[in-house]
């Protein structure tokens, strides 16, 4: 689709941006001390504290992935709200509170607490880096999207606008200006989804006339660079002779006949939709490619299915999930594994971990995580109707499932969309500062002054933080660009498999088991974190979007490593701490 | 401790419930259950409420008890 800024919504959005920067400048300039930058002194209240939790943890995956998920397949997309709001169960219970007690500002701080090995801390540096990078690509990817509809731009341009303002962010300011972009953010995007959610049942539901037609999409690469875009083989356009592609999204026919249901409440609009008829839209695996001396030309094909709501509403609808139906074995491991990874991968996220450093004690620490439960709570609820408000508004994009929350706002008019976009705009730049800065962190306070023992004053790990934020920030942006293609959501969901995979069974161990050695939490870290980052390297996904290869070759047998991954890295840990406490108390032993 | 850990059970089953229904036994998914809304989305919101009820059930239970301080 061909999108045309308006200049309300350039306006609004402008705005929104300079004063998301103005508050940062403002507080930032308070900021002068290491722990001024990494943990925000300490000091946050454990309420602003809980939204920002809210802030960081619904990123531009949960607001638009799952949206775009939801809109397109169905109830799958809610899969991935129950299980990130699985987690936060997990470090309610198991982490949060113990944490705090041991560490200062990273996660390697927390686990190399009663150990200081240097061998966990350069583990523990690695993997937050590695987790964090993976979690920032879809961000960016995300920001791609968001930036199109609404100035116009190309994927491209919006990740490096997106890359450069938040840059900016994290330099200028650190913790403490994060944690309060973050509380605006949170609190923003819950209220206007609750807004939204209220619009969308106060619509109801409205029967149109179906597409019908498959629709051609064909993208001629000239050898000199330039680019055109063909739609049913015609050049796409508004003009005359130029076609456009329909909007998607349509109810085809309500129960008992009507055209029209007219305001419902949540539990009637439900029950309407699981009896519609709904107009879905499925991409042909193969592309068309032809080759000329001059010109490339790929042609996707788009197909529409009409299927009833009943069959939306259960999971299985995506070409992810699809498996689940069937007898296949490993479509079923791979659901589970995932599941897993989202329950235990929360916990372990290193720009979460950073958050209950910034706040006084154990009982603010459990206040905020309560109130951040809350908070994320009441907007996974409503991602079900704005993802299924969005599957029925008549005005989505078949090509790009990120963009169906932003064109649903536009169903409203250009005010809310221009809002909606601002703050997911916000979203996305909130939660790539807490993971620049939780990057940033790990290299300068875990790498360069606890493992090389460089000498820093106070002032210059400031200085080097900021350096590397600015190198964290441009590795996304240019890898979030070449992950274009990928549904954000399922980008997120691999950071959630590798964090879970490398950090978690050394959180619990460390906190929860005495005979943990300092070998044990490094080797277990090691082998989680290599072992998942080559299984999802090597898995049929990373074969198909990104290295463009034959999908049935891939090595992993199944998406989604943790299933494997979690037992592994753990049972390392075990073996590895048993192996090495006896080595140290070989006089111990006799007496048992 | 124990309601920590009693909490966290209660949770942790119902979870596993729903993601071993679904692998497993999917067809229960489409069964309407109440309201004439099917189990998958009755069993998914719970999920979701659920988890809110329990933290704020721990938070209250915490307020007089702070048997985590002063101890690892």
């Amino acid at each position: 689709m061909i999108y045309e800024a308006s200049w309300l919504t350039v306006f609004i959005f402008g705005l929104f941006v300079a004063l998301v920067l103005g508050i940062s400048f403002y507080l930032g300039s308070r900021a002068r001390s290491s722990s001024g930058y990494y943990a925000a002194h300490g000091q946050v209240h454990w309420f602003v504290n809980g939204v920002a939790f809210a802030g960081d943890y619904l990123s531009a995956a949960s607001f638009l992935g799952i949206c775009g998920m939801i809109a397109f397949f169905g109830y799958d997309g809610f899969l991935y709200s129950i299980g990130y709001l699985a987690g936060w169960i997990v470090a309610l219970f198991v982490i949060a509170e113990p944490l705090k007690k041991l560490g200062k500002y990273t996660l390697a701080d927390a686990l190399d607490q009663r150990f200081h090995s240097q061998q966990i801390k350069m583990t523990a540096a690695i993997s937050t880096l590695v987790v964090s990078v993976f979690y920032l690509i879809p961000q960016m990817v995300g920001a791609g999207a968001l930036i199109k509809p609404l100035l116009g731009l190309e994927h491209w341009q919006g990740v490096i606008l997106v890359g450069a303002v938040v840059t900016t962010i994290v330099i200028t300011a650190g913790m403490i200006s994060t944690t309060w972009v973050q509380f605006i953010k949170g609190a923003l995007l819950v209220l206007f989804c609750a807004l939204m959610t209220c619009g969308i049942l106060y619509r109801g539901l409205e029967t149109r006339p179906p597409v019908g037609q498959e629709q051609r999409v064909t993208i001629l690469q000239q050898a000199d660079g330039s680019r055109r875009v063909l739609i049913n083989g015609i050049q796409q356009g508004h003009g005359e002779n130029q076609a456009e592609l329909p909007p998607a999204g349509r109810v085809i026919a309500l129960p008992n006949q009507i055209s029209k249901t007219g305001p419902l409440n949540p539990i009637d609009y439900l029950r309407y939709f699981q009896d519609a008829q709904i107009e879905v839209w499925r991409m042909e695996k193969n592309r068309i490619v032809e080759k000329t001396a001059e010109v490339t030309a790929v042609t996707t094909i788009y197909r529409p299915e009409i299927k009833p709501g009943s069959e939306l509403l259960v999971p299985g609808g995506t070409p992810t999930f699809q498996g689940l139906r069937s007898e296949d074995w490993r479509a079923k491991i791979d659901f589970v594994s995932l599941m897993l990874a989202l329950f235990a991968g929360t916990a372990s996220l290193p720009h979460i971990l950073i958050r209950y450093y910034t706040v006084k004690n154990q009982a603010a620490v459990r206040k905020s995580t309560v109130v951040g439960i809350i908070t994320i709570g009441a907007f996974y609820l409503l991602t079900l109707y704005l993802g299924l408000g969005a599957m029925s508004c008549g005005a989505l994009d078949m090509t790009n499932s990120n963009m169906a929350a932003p064109l649903l706002a536009r169903t409203f008019g250009e005010l809310p969309f221009a809002l909606i976009s601002a703050i997911a705009f916000t979203t996305v730049l909130g939660t790539v500062c807490g993971l620049i800065l939780a990057a940033s962190g790990a290299v300068v306070h875990d790498l360069m002054s606890n493992y090389f023992k460089l000498q820093l004053s106070d002032e210059g790990k400031v200085r080097a933080g900021k350096l590397a934020a600015l190198l964290v920030g441009s590795i996304s942006m240019l890898l979030g660009i070449i992950f274009e293609r990928m549904n954000v959501t399922f980008l997120v969901g691999w950071a959630f498999n590798i964090a879970a995979s490398a950090n978690l069974p050394a959180l619990v161990m460390v906190l929860f088991w005495k005979n943990t050695t300092k070998q044990g939490v490094a080797a277990s870290i090691f082998v989680g974190l290599i072992f998942s980052l080559a299984w999802v390297l090597c898995s049929k996904e990373a074969y198909q979007h990104v290295y463009g290869w034959d999908p049935q070759t891939a090595l992993a047998p199944f998406s989604q490593p943790a299933i494997v991954s979690i037992p592994l890295a753990w049972t390392v840990l075990i073996v590895v701490s048993k192996l090495t406490s006896k080595a140290k108390h070989p006089a111990s032993s006799p007496a048992a | 401790m124990h309601v920590r850990l009693g909490l966290f059970a209660i949770y942790l089953s119902a979870y596993l419930g729903f993601v071993i229904l679904n692998a497993y036994w999917p067809q229960t998914m489409e069964l309407r259950i109440a309201w004439g809304i099917n189990l998958a989305v009755i069993y998914g919101t719970s999920l979701i409420l659920s988890a809110i009820l329990l933290a704020i059930i721990f938070l209250f239970h915490r307020a007089d008890d702070d048997d985590m301080e002063g101890d690892l």
